[in-house]
């Protein structure tokens, strides 16, 4: 995988740029328009729809939910149909087929680590008094981006061989955006389901992003360590189950 | 069902083997295998030295990249380091005579435009064990007489050379041994000429046979 290191960094790049639509007038700006224009219609819904405006955040309180959200729902899709559309280069050239959903995945981190430069100014604008309890924001990001990877390393060869995952995962996704705490807060969800809401990863994630950012409060610390090590446990899985795989997967392209 | 089975041969420094072969005897098959791309469920594949294979790369083109990226892509798979792309890029650019436009994307491309690049692609990188596949015409005239020249000058280079051709003709001129597949298994491994006689007669036989069948 070494040798090949190239091509992974240059798979990222046409990662990022094929999310930036090439050939359009905004280019990059697509990068930071998504989830501004994902959140406005959140907010339609919430606080106009809903007539729900409970939370002194407004936009802000949707944008903390739905960036991470979008983060997370952009590197399942993407990383989904990855070893499946490379079947021409895979049945051309030797490589290891795990470098294509980890591309997808640092593409997707990068895209939200874009959108974190309007999470910022949004903060600003707000005028949320910062405290160093948001020194725990990176250690969030830590942790999806590994539970992300995770996800990434099985759903890539899921969908090689059950190819029904593709019309699944869209669904579940979907379905997750709203049993997750991102147009709400977990204290919202009744009490007797919050536990059921633990086994959703995403909860804690965006839950102690919101903590961190909007409310001066530390992370779910306990859920977060597990999700961390689940997270791992299941790589090292990804990761061996990839390689015995690898010269399995251009019999089923 | 076995796609290949009993094809055990062995392939010397300096050879090159040509294979011959009708539509799904398992040419392919064999390729995917000695490419490292395929495992083999029984048996086993020992390469001594870096093996690349001189395939239709462009089918990996990503058309939303220019031709430079996908020359770099293309190039790091093959495992180039990017010092090495930087270095044979514009010997690439300039054999596949594509210097005007090697910054647009490739899907503005045409079929032949493509065809060049990965041509040209293929050529510039040297590996110990070369595989091609049925790779010996591309482009138009003109480009198809200098590919025919660089093809020469590979197998003057490569230390092994397996070529896959219903160029019967192209295996009896070039090859220093020849390997005829049918039905999964060799049929014949020897001289190409003995071997490319051989296989021309199973194919008339067969074609006479399928007459007479529909004849009757």
């Amino acid at each position: 995988m070494w040798s090949k290191r190239h091509f992974m960094w240059l798979s990222i790049r046409a990662e990022m740029k094929a999310a930036c639509y090439a050939g359009s007038w905004l280019g990059s700006g697509w990068w930071l328009l998504e989830p501004l224009l994902l959140m406005f219609v959140y907010l339609f819904v919430v606080q106009v729809l809903r007539g729900d405006k409970s939370s002194p955040f407004g936009a802000l309180f949707i944008f903390c939910g739905v960036l991470p959200y979008r983060w997370f729902a952009m590197t399942m899709s993407r990383s989904m149909g990855c070893i499946l559309t490379g079947g021409n280069l895979i049945k051309q050239v030797p490589f290891p087929k795990m470098m294509l959903p980890i591309a997808a995945t640092i593409a997707n981190t990068l895209h939200f680590l874009f959108g974190c430069v309007i999470l910022v100014v949004m903060l600003f604008l707000y005028k949320v008094p910062l405290s160093p309890l948001v020194l725990w924001f990176p250690f969030i990001v830590l942790v999806q981006f590994v539970m992300s990877l995770a996800f990434a390393l099985f759903l890539a060869s899921a969908t090689v061989f059950v190819r029904d995952v593709q019309g699944i995962v869209p669904f579940l996704l979907r379905t997750l955006l709203f049993v997750s705490p991102i147009l709400y807060n977990l204290e919202d969800v009744p009490k007797e389901m919050q536990g059921l809401y633990m086994f959703n990863p995403l909860t804690s994630v965006v839950t102690s992003y919101k903590y961190v950012l909007l409310y001066q409060r530390p992370p779910l610390l306990g859920p977060l360590l597990i999700v961390l090590a689940v997270s791992l446990l299941l790589i090292a899985g990804g990761v061996l189950l990839t390689v015995r795989l690898d010269k399995i997967y251009a019999r089923w392209l | 069902m076995w796609a290949l089975r009993d094809v055990s041969f062995r392939v010397d420094e300096g050879e090159i083997l040509g294979i011959i072969g009708r539509n799904g005897a398992g040419k392919s098959t064999l390729f995917l295998v000695l490419s490292q791309i395929l495992a083999v469920d029984e048996g086993t594949v020992d390469i001594r030295g870096e093996i690349s294979t001189l395939l239709t790369i462009s089918a990996g083109f990503r058309g939303d990249l220019t031709g430079l990226e996908n020359i770099h892509m293309s190039a790091s798979l093959l495992g180039l380091s990017m010092s090495k792309i930087r270095e044979i890029e514009n010997e690439i650019i300039a054999f596949a005579e594509l210097e005007e436009f090697i910054d647009e994307p490739i899907k503005t491309y045409s079929t032949g435009m493509k065809a060049r690049l990965g041509f040209a692609i293929a050529v510039h990188v040297h590996p110990d064990i070369l595989l091609m596949d049925e790779v010996l015409s591309v482009g138009d005239e003109s480009f198809r007489v200098k590919s025919q020249e660089r093809i020469h000058r590979l197998l003057g280079s490569a230390r092994a050379i397996l070529i896959v051709s219903h160029n019967l003709e192209f295996i009896r001129s070039h090859c220093s041994r020849a390997i005829w597949i049918e039905g999964g298994t060799v049929r014949e491994d020897g001289q190409p000429e003995d071997v490319v006689r051989n296989y021309i007669g199973f194919c008339t036989e067969i074609r006479k046979r399928i007459e007479a069948q529909s004849q009757q």
